[in-house]
């Protein structure tokens, strides 16, 4: 068999591998199995697919182009988003979009049709819109516990780490589009200075969202719906409190100070976000 | 094609799941056998990728596979022993979906899915939702999946739980046709999956890989050790006691047919001057008839419930799906229910591998469980080419 031909010829390969091991990482550092995987740069995988490739078989060579290239044609990163949509953005949308027509419903049928036209009720409900808006798309992103995809997602092409980000990506959008519409709406139908406005959309729902991805990074994930759901009620209750403890806090407008805490969440949502992607490159333990 | 597997370990906790396991993979069917805990898992999590080991390296065709990350991806299938799905994929919203996962372009996935759906018999249920399906069927949209890249390194762990024989028979045809010129490393402990399609196999005990060798190669290590005879009825409890039955069969004549682990064949002779009756009297039982003990051919099976005494004759008679008594309390198939007693010449079953290794060329025994460490230097043997 031409595996057992090739595995008599595996001296380069091993060579290879002992100049990898050897050049990233010594002692405990490789004994502790940080595969040199994650920190290799491109170049120094070029080179050592041709260290790799000097002196082997011609199989062997043939192979590792192989390897180097890409067995096959793949899709790009862009249009594996684009397929993501149809099987988990729409549903996710889809789902938001019911939750708060049913908000919404429930609000006018308690409160009355013009209930938001008062400003103190128009900025309550633009930071439990915000506050739901984080929350509610978090349960399909690791919906891949739940239904016991992920260990099929991790293994993809893209690893659970591409997955995520895809499914981060799909999210952002969907809370972009709903959060436009609530912002675009408000201008038209209260009186509330655009600024403001802003404000009470984009603060409650950044501070929502990192402590979201925070727990993200804590939380097993059974428990993060839960936990989720829990801190947005906290958040919820925890601005009502701040409503009646400053009476300023509800006629506040888009100042520089809060647009520097606004910058502030949003690096550190980032931040937050781009750690959890690179730690789902590997199941940990306690999800797998 | 190699996957070269040095000296991986896992640790969870308190608890060693993979022990310095090294072994090189070459194209053709392994099937990686071992008892629920042994590890399998955790070792197929860490060869896919998904898993980072805490020691060692694996690498593929030379380069470690956490360097390759998506080149290697993108040549392997693997199918997880939980097959999940969400609730509302049908089965071509699901082979699509994985196809999207794995990369491939829309006019290579619709081409390779009605592909796969003819190959798996899927073509009538595959826009019927998953979670309709019988539990085979399901199974089978799992290798659908694994198979859609067609990879060059295919993983299945547990692939045919689930599966009537038909499909199962169907599956390893499948399996053996599809490895020619690939890697396909199969996790069971179903040891009739593996026992006439591997090329290879390997044991995997407490995270440690203990056997390695063709099919041939490892049954020789039972040699000698399995054995049938025919015993009255009446008489199956005693030797239920006393033996490590894996079979038994009763016959028309109302005698039952016994197959039994033992590294001599026990006499009545042997049966009588080890017993005591309840009073304590040594060797006042009654001796029992052994008309036609006979060695019988060993199987792959002998060798893993050799391996695995105490946890096996649950997993077999799980595999087999047989009835786990019949009628007057007997189990009819592989072991029984209750606990074996160890009995003093066949208690160390990994101490009858290491004295019968030397009979057994080519084939390659490995460490032990944490207490045999001690003498894991006189029980590393390797005899013979592993290519053998």
């Amino acid at each position: 068999m031409s595996g057992r031909k090739m595995s008599s010829g595996r001296m380069s390969g091993g060579r290879m591998s002992g100049r990898i091991s050897g050049g990233r990482m010594s002692g405990s550092k490789m004994s502790g199995g940080r595969t040199s995987g994650g920190k290799m740069s491109g170049r120094e995988f070029e080179k050592c697919l041709r260290a790799a490739m000097k002196g082997g078989e011609p199989e062997r060579r043939k192979r590792l182009c192989g390897v180097q290239r890409g067995i096959g044609p793949r899709t790009s990163f862009r249009e594996f988003v684009l397929v993501q949509i149809r099987f988990i953005g729409l549903r996710m949308w889809a789902a938001q979009a019911a939750l708060f027509a049913a908000l919404g419903s429930v609000l006018w049928t308690f409160m009355g049709r013009d209930f938001w036209q008062e400003d103190q009720y128009a900025v309550r409900f633009l930071c439990g819109v915000s506050l739901a808006a984080a929350v509610s798309a978090l349960p399909f992103i690791y919906r891949a516990f739940r239904y016991r995809m992920h260990e099929i997602e991790a293994s993809s092409r893209y690893s659970f780490a591409g997955v995520l980000l895809a499914k981060m990506l799909m999210t952002a959008i969907g809370d972009a589009a709903l959060l436009g519409a609530v912002f675009l709406g408000a201008l038209m139908r209260t009186e509330l200075p655009a600024g403001s406005i802003l404000l009470y959309v984009l603060l409650p729902f950044l501070l929502a969202s990192w402590l979201s991805l925070n727990l993200m990074e804590r939380v097993s994930a059974a428990a993060l719906p839960a936990a989720c759901m829990a801190m947005g009620a906290l958040l919820f209750a925890a601005l009502g409190t701040a409503g009646r403890l400053w009476e300023g806090f509800y006629v506040q407008e888009l100042t520089p100070g809060w647009l520097a805490v606004c910058a502030v969440l949003t690096m550190l949502c980032i931040r937050q976000a781009k750690r959890l992607v690179r730690d789902a490159v590997y199941l940990k333990p306690q999800t797998a | 094609m190699e996957l070269q597997i040095d000296h991986i370990s896992k640790s969870f906790k308190d608890k060693r799941a993979v022990d310095s396991v090294s072994m090189t993979l070459t194209p053709g069917v392994w099937g990686l056998l071992g008892a629920n805990g042994a590890g399998k898992t955790t070792l197929m999590r860490m060869i896919a990728g998904i898993m980072q080991p805490d020691e060692g390296q694996i690498r593929y065709d030379g380069l470690p596979i956490g360097t390759l990350k998506g080149r290697y991806r993108e040549i392997f299938g693997y199918l997880p022993q939980e097959f999940g799905f969400y609730p509302e994929f049908t089965v071509k919203d699901y082979l699509e979906y994985a196809a999207a996962l794995k990369g491939l372009p829309v006019r290579d996935t619709k081409r390779r899915v009605m592909e796969l759906l003819e190959m798996l018999s899927l073509s009538d249920v595959y826009r019927k939702k998953i979670v309709r399906l019988s539990g085979g069927m399901k199974r089978r949209v799992g290798i659908a999946q694994a198979l859609l890249n067609e990879p060059e390194l295919l993983i299945m762990d547990e692939p045919t739980s689930g599966l009537d024989p038909g499909e199962r028979v169907r599956f390893r045809n499948l399996l053996s046709e599809f490895a020619k010129d690939r890697i396909v490393l199969i996790s069971t402990h179903i040891v009739s999956d593996v026992e006439y399609i591997a090329t290879r196999n390997a044991v995997m005990k407490d995270g440690r890989l203990i056997a390695e060798g063709t099919t041939e190669e490892l049954v020789k290590l039972v040699d000698g050790k399995v054995w049938q005879c025919v015993i009255p009825a009446e008489r199956l409890p005693e030797y239920e006691r006393r033996l490590r039955i894996v079979n038994l069969r009763n016959e028309a004549d109302g005698r039952v047919s016994i197959r039994y682990l033992s590294e001599n064949a026990e006499t009545a002779e042997n049966l009588r001057m080890t017993d005591a009756d309840p009073e304590g009297r040594a060797g006042s039982m009654p001796a029992v008839v052994m008309p036609s003990d006979k060695p019988a051919t060993p199987r792959l099976e002998d060798l893993y419930l050799w391996l695995f005494p105490q946890d096996a004759a649950h997993d077999a008679q799980d595999a087999a799906g047989a009835p786990r008594k019949l009628g007057n309390g007997r189990r009819s198939e592989a072991g029984t229910e209750r606990e074996q007693p160890q009995r003093t010449k066949a208690a160390a079953p990994e101490a009858g591998l290491r004295g019968e290794a030397g009979t057994a060329a080519a084939v390659r025994t490995r460490g032990q469980a944490d207490s045999d460490r001690g003498s894991d230097s006189a029980f590393d043997t390797e005899k013979g080419g592993r290519n053998a």
